[in-house]
């Protein structure tokens, strides 16, 4: 591995190896990953100046110029209300960023403090989290996401909100895996042994030795969450439109995708490349954050 | 002598399985002093380790003591509230394990993983503590120890983690250093550094020491005193000399038989015949009878108790003085 390599030559080895610095040298070589970050980062910096960038606001029509090709005043065409695309697109990253990011955490956090606590605890505890878990795993989530919808409304934070709250199964039943391998290891009778409070071996041993792959787990959670968004849109129960999602355009430029193509084209292409960028960056996390293989 | 620094008195541990039960340590004694080396030697599963780690409350799952004392400097540490052990634990009582390689925190830098001992028990404040850390990791032997000081485990070789693993068990001066197969993942070429190394370091604080190890040669270097282990019970315990001049258990000398030594290409090696039994009862006779070549029908009646035959030689046999002179 890298390490040996550092110790040829008569000089010691170098000392500014952090692992982060290590971490992000392994990062670099993977130049789909890079690519996947920067489009991502492109993506970030979009959701946050998009509104104010964007030609029109989301919500402007124009009858008098609906259902137009791509021209030089609307690049990414006009739908059949005259909204223009590529306004709509601009003011969509942000939602989409909101449901990554949010609903991702949410289920992130929710499933860390479970799982958690079921692997340390152990008894119980983990026989009522786990089958909570085994539930949520066999029940079809994204019915339980239109439920949920469908109960508490189509805005934003309903979506982030059903989208978190059904997601975190996978993250617990993670974390539980990864600490009850480690629970009774040496590493920890070590730190037992040196005198070592169990919150100081929650916090120091056990916590920063499973972040590595929670992370990963985290990163490939986001292109997940994304489609939950998407599907909802699909069948009905998406963001209320006039406010703009790329499940939205997508769900409305299907039923004319024969007539108007570009309306399908541009947001399925950006959500399409945006899904894969994601995906592209989590992958390279898990080979950067987890060279031996990880979960 | 010197003062007494743990007495341990008929220790009995347990562990409860599914369908059964281990009886892993049988009343085992014994005392380590200040200043003295105690190699405590055995085969796999013949309690050396539990017997400490259930001393320390350091038993893992369903593993307890149900019986007898251990007193640390006079305090009772059976009886002790997990707290209170927290304290005595890296603070008065060092440990130094087996594997280096897994025993140490992946994600923390060498230093801090030495330092945190001393921080925890409020040994040294944080620069202090450095100091220390930096002094320490060269007394350890590791070159450069103000760089390597912020270098990761991963950076460091098997012999290397050891010395770290010694430095964070001395770190808070302990009087009581517990080494359970400290040498057993290493070379051997290491191996005669790491118990150098212990061995300096004792003579320097006066510390007392335990070695476990199932590492004949290792014992017979090191130690002052050699108990030696089976099925959970203390089979022989006697000074080194005493010990390497006057074997009186039929272990031991199946043990010393069983050996290896360099130069030594004539003599053939005599396996002890049979296997261990296993521990799921509590033994009534002799733990050692069906692989005995003394065993006489008396063994199988009777559990022999720790008995003296000699200066400090302690033997738990029916027949030790017929095996003593067998042997002389």
């Amino acid at each position: 591995m890298a390490v040996a390599s550092a110790t040829t030559g008569l000089t010691l080895p170098s000392t500014r190896r952090s692992p982060l610095g290590a971490a992000w040298r392994r990062y670099r070589r993977n130049w789909l990953a890079v690519a996947g970050l920067v489009w991502v980062a492109m993506f970030v910096i979009l959701g946050i100046i998009g509104p104010w960038v964007a030609p029109s606001n989301y919500a402007t029509t124009n009858f008098l110029a609906a259902n137009q090709g791509p021209t030089w005043q609307h690049i990414f065409g006009t739908d059949n209300l005259g909204h223009d695309m590529f306004s709509e697109i601009l003011w969509s990253v942000q939602n989409a960023l909101e449901i990554a990011f949010g609903a991702t955490l949410v289920s992130f956090i929710v499933g860390v403090v479970l799982g958690l606590w079921a692997g340390l605890k152990g008894g119980t505890a983990d026989m009522i989290v786990m089958r909570l878990v085994d539930f949520m795993f066999a029940f079809p989530t994204f019915f339980m996401d239109l439920i949920l919808v469908t109960k508490f409304g189509r805005g934003m934070g309903p979506i982030l909100f059903a989208i978190g709250i059904t997601g975190w199964a996978g993250y617990a039943r993670l974390i539980r895996s990864l600490v009850l391998g480690m629970r009774n290891g040496e590493m920890v009778e070590a730190a037992r042994a040196l005198g070592a409070t169990q919150f100081h071996i929650m916090r120091r041993y056990l916590f920063p030795n499973v972040m590595n792959n929670m992370i990963v787990a985290l990163a490939f959670g986001i292109p997940g969450d994304l489609t939950i968004m998407a599907g909802l849109s699909v069948v009905g129960m998406g963001l209320r439109p006039p406010l703009p999602s790329f499940g939205n355009m997508i769900a409305a430029a299907g039923g004319n995708v024969l007539g108007y193509p570009w309306l399908m084209y541009f947001p399925a292409g950006i959500f399409a490349v945006t899904l894969l960028a994601f995906l592209f960056v989590a992958d390279g996390l898990q080979e950067a954050l987890n060279p031996k293989g990880g979960f | 002598m010197a003062e007494t620094l743990l007495a341990v008195e008929n220790l009995h541990t347990l562990f409860e399985r599914q369908d059964d039960v281990i009886y892993a340590v049988n009343g085992v004694s014994f005392t380590v002093a200040a200043g003295e080396t105690l190699g405590i030697v055995g085969e796999s599963g013949s309690g050396k380790s539990v017997s400490v780690l259930s001393v320390l409350g350091l038993l893992r799952g369903s593993g307890r003591v149900t019986e007898g004392s251990a007193k640390f400097s006079g305090t009772e540490l059976l009886r002790l509230k997990r707290r209170q052990l927290e304290d005595i634990r890296g603070r008065d009582i060092g440990f130094i394990f087996q594997d280096p390689m897994t025993s140490l925190n992946p994600t923390m830098r060498i230093g801090d993983q030495i330092m945190e001992g001393m921080l925890t028990h409020h040994y040294a404040g944080r620069r202090a503590a450095f100091k220390r850390t930096v002094d320490l990791l060269a007394e350890v032997g590791i070159p450069d120890p103000l760089s390597r000081f912020r270098n990761y485990p991963h950076e460091f070789s098997g012999g290397m983690r050891q010395r770290v693993m010694i430095a964070m068990a001395i770190a808070c001066e302990p009087q009581l250093l517990i080494a359970d197969e400290p040498t057993t993942a290493l070379d051997v070429t290491v191996q005669m550094q790491v118990l150098s190394l212990l061995q300096s370091l004792r003579i320097k604080s006066r510390m007392g020491v335990v070695i476990i190890t199932h590492d004949f040669g290792v014992a017979t270097n090191f130690c002052d005193r050699i108990m030696v282990m089976y099925a959970g019970k203390v089979m022989e315990s006697a000074p080194l000399e005493e010990f390497l001049q006057r074997p009186a258990h039929p272990y031991t000398i199946g043990l010393k038989s069983s050996i290896i030594e360099v130069g030594q290409t004539s003599r053939p090696l005599k396996p002890i015949p049979g296997t261990a039994r296993p521990l799921t009862e509590p033994p009534r006779a002799c733990p050692f009878v069906e692989r005995c070549t003394f065993a006489q029908s008396a063994c199988r009646e009777q559990l022999p108790e720790l008995r003296l035959v000699g200066q400090d030689h302690w033997v738990a046999c029916l027949r030790a003085e017929e095996v003593m002179g067998h042997v002389g």
